[in-house]
């Protein structure tokens, strides 16, 4: 740990925070005022007097977006001229422009050799994109949550300024940033668990070492009454592709999936169809695609009288290494289709 | 069944999950029907959570009734 110094601290605010005005401003061109405005003279307060903010860059959210090269030009000859020991940016808690404004300042500082924090809340888009790169300390959703959202940014912004190892997450306030450091607890696994157990079961709070996240409670559609009247779609996670992947599907770590239209299909053939998943053998399933998305089948009940009818489109992706987001979103996708269609039941293959 | 999804039927292997080559065209044609029957049975049965469906040892397709 270094000794502790006098901060000089750069801050980054928007065109609202900083007093100019609202959304109508939001192309203000990027400026370097002198010392703490706005919220920074609270954070100013808060880092106390051995530190000091120097300056603040302020910028439209729109100009930062648009006109990015000036804004960043701006941005390094303030770093140049002011030479502050690190930066701080926000807090712009559920502000989707000014939160990916400050994650990209911080984020060019640190590249400059300057560290720092960008604060805004844990739902903000540009959380995703810059949370492994740079510290982002979680806010509230709004502005009333200003002072301990400053005051979380403040204790972050003196340990960085003064080059202090940052501990996890959970302990200095910042969102996880997905990294893993080795490290010895004080107690062996099972002594640490068992007094987890006891602490439960005295109804006392613990903290899961391991976050747990609890099955989704589904609740089951209505059963289908008259199978020889329903509309009945399929779909799989089985890989199923266009022969020779002309929509370019990923084998795994699907983020899309494909829709593909079989109206006039009594099957799937290998001439037009094949299986592509990093998970399983693909050979059996290339050569006859109905056996992870049986249309072939489907149709033939359908000719018997046994169902209604095979939805039209049936869908398809590798489900292998989907994050579990990405599948409640296109399970979502698909769902409003076939709702839309007014499609009665679905069979999806999972492989 | 660990995900939630309430009605699971069981299939034959992850590499043919509708059949089984290994049977010959004919009996792989007709374990392809039954799971699909199976499948389609399954929604046609009222199910309060999580429940595994198996086509080999099913009931004949119910309309709307309670699982065993």
């Amino acid at each position: 740990m270094n000794a502790p110094r006098k901060l000089r601290v750069l801050h980054y605010l928007n065109q609202f925070f900083a007093g100019i005005g609202g959304e109508e401003h939001a192309g203000y061109p990027a400026e370097v005022q002198a010392g703490a405005i706005g919220p920074g003279r609270l954070l100013a307060t808060m880092l106390g007097e051995d530190h000091a903010i120097v300056g603040t860059v302020v910028c439209g959210d729109n100009f930062f977006q648009e006109e990015r090269e000036r804004a960043v030009a701006v941005l390094h000859q303030a770093l140049r001229d002011l030479k502050p020991d690190v930066v701080v940016a926000g807090p712009a808690f559920v502000s989707g422009r000014y939160g990916l404004a400050c994650a990209e300042v911080v984020k060019i500082a640190q590249e400059a050799g300057v560290p720092g924090v960008a604060g805004m809340n844990g739902e903000n888009p540009a959380v995703p994109m810059f949370s492994r790169d740079i510290y982002i300390v979680g806010t509230g959703p709004s502005p009333a949550t200003m002072e301990p959202a400053l005051r979380a940014m403040a204790k972050l912004v003196i340990k960085i300024g003064n080059g202090d190892e940052i501990g996890p997450a959970a302990d200095e306030g910042y969102l996880p940033r997905g990294s893993r450091k080795l490290g010895f607890r004080d107690q062996p696994g099972y002594q640490r668990a068992v007094s987890m157990l006891m602490q439960k079961l005295r109804g006392e709070p613990f903290a899961s070492e391991v976050p747990y996240q609890p099955v989704e409670k589904v609740i089951p559609a209505a059963p289908i009454g008259n199978l020889a009247n329903a509309t009945i779609a399929l779909a799989t996670t089985g890989g199923l592709i266009r022969r020779g992947n002309p929509d370019r599907q990923p084998a795994s770590n699907s983020r899309s999936f494909l829709r593909i239209d079989v109206k006039d299909l009594d099957a799937l053939t290998p001439t037009d169809f094949d299986a592509y998943h990093a998970g399983y053998y693909n050979g059996i399933a290339g050569e006859n695609p109905n056996y992870i998305l049986p249309l072939s089948y489907a149709q033939e009940l359908k000719a018997a009288g046994e169902i209604g009818a095979v939805h039209a489109t049936v869908y398809a992706l590798a489900g292998v290494s989907t994050p579990v987001a990405e599948c409640r979103r296109m399970g979502a996708e698909i769902a409003q289709d076939l709702v839309a269609a007014g499609v009665d039941g679905c069979l999806l293959v999972a492989t | 069944m660990t995900t939630g999804a309430p009605r699971v039927v069981k299939g034959a292997r992850i590499e043919h999950v509708v059949g089984d080559p290994n049977l010959g065209p004919a009996k792989d044609h007709a374990y392809g029907l039954q799971i699909v029957r199976g499948a389609l049975a399954s929604l046609q049965t009222a199910v309060e959570g999580p429940h595994l469906f198996d086509p080999l040892n099913a009931q004949p397709a119910p309309t709307a009734q309670q699982p065993a």
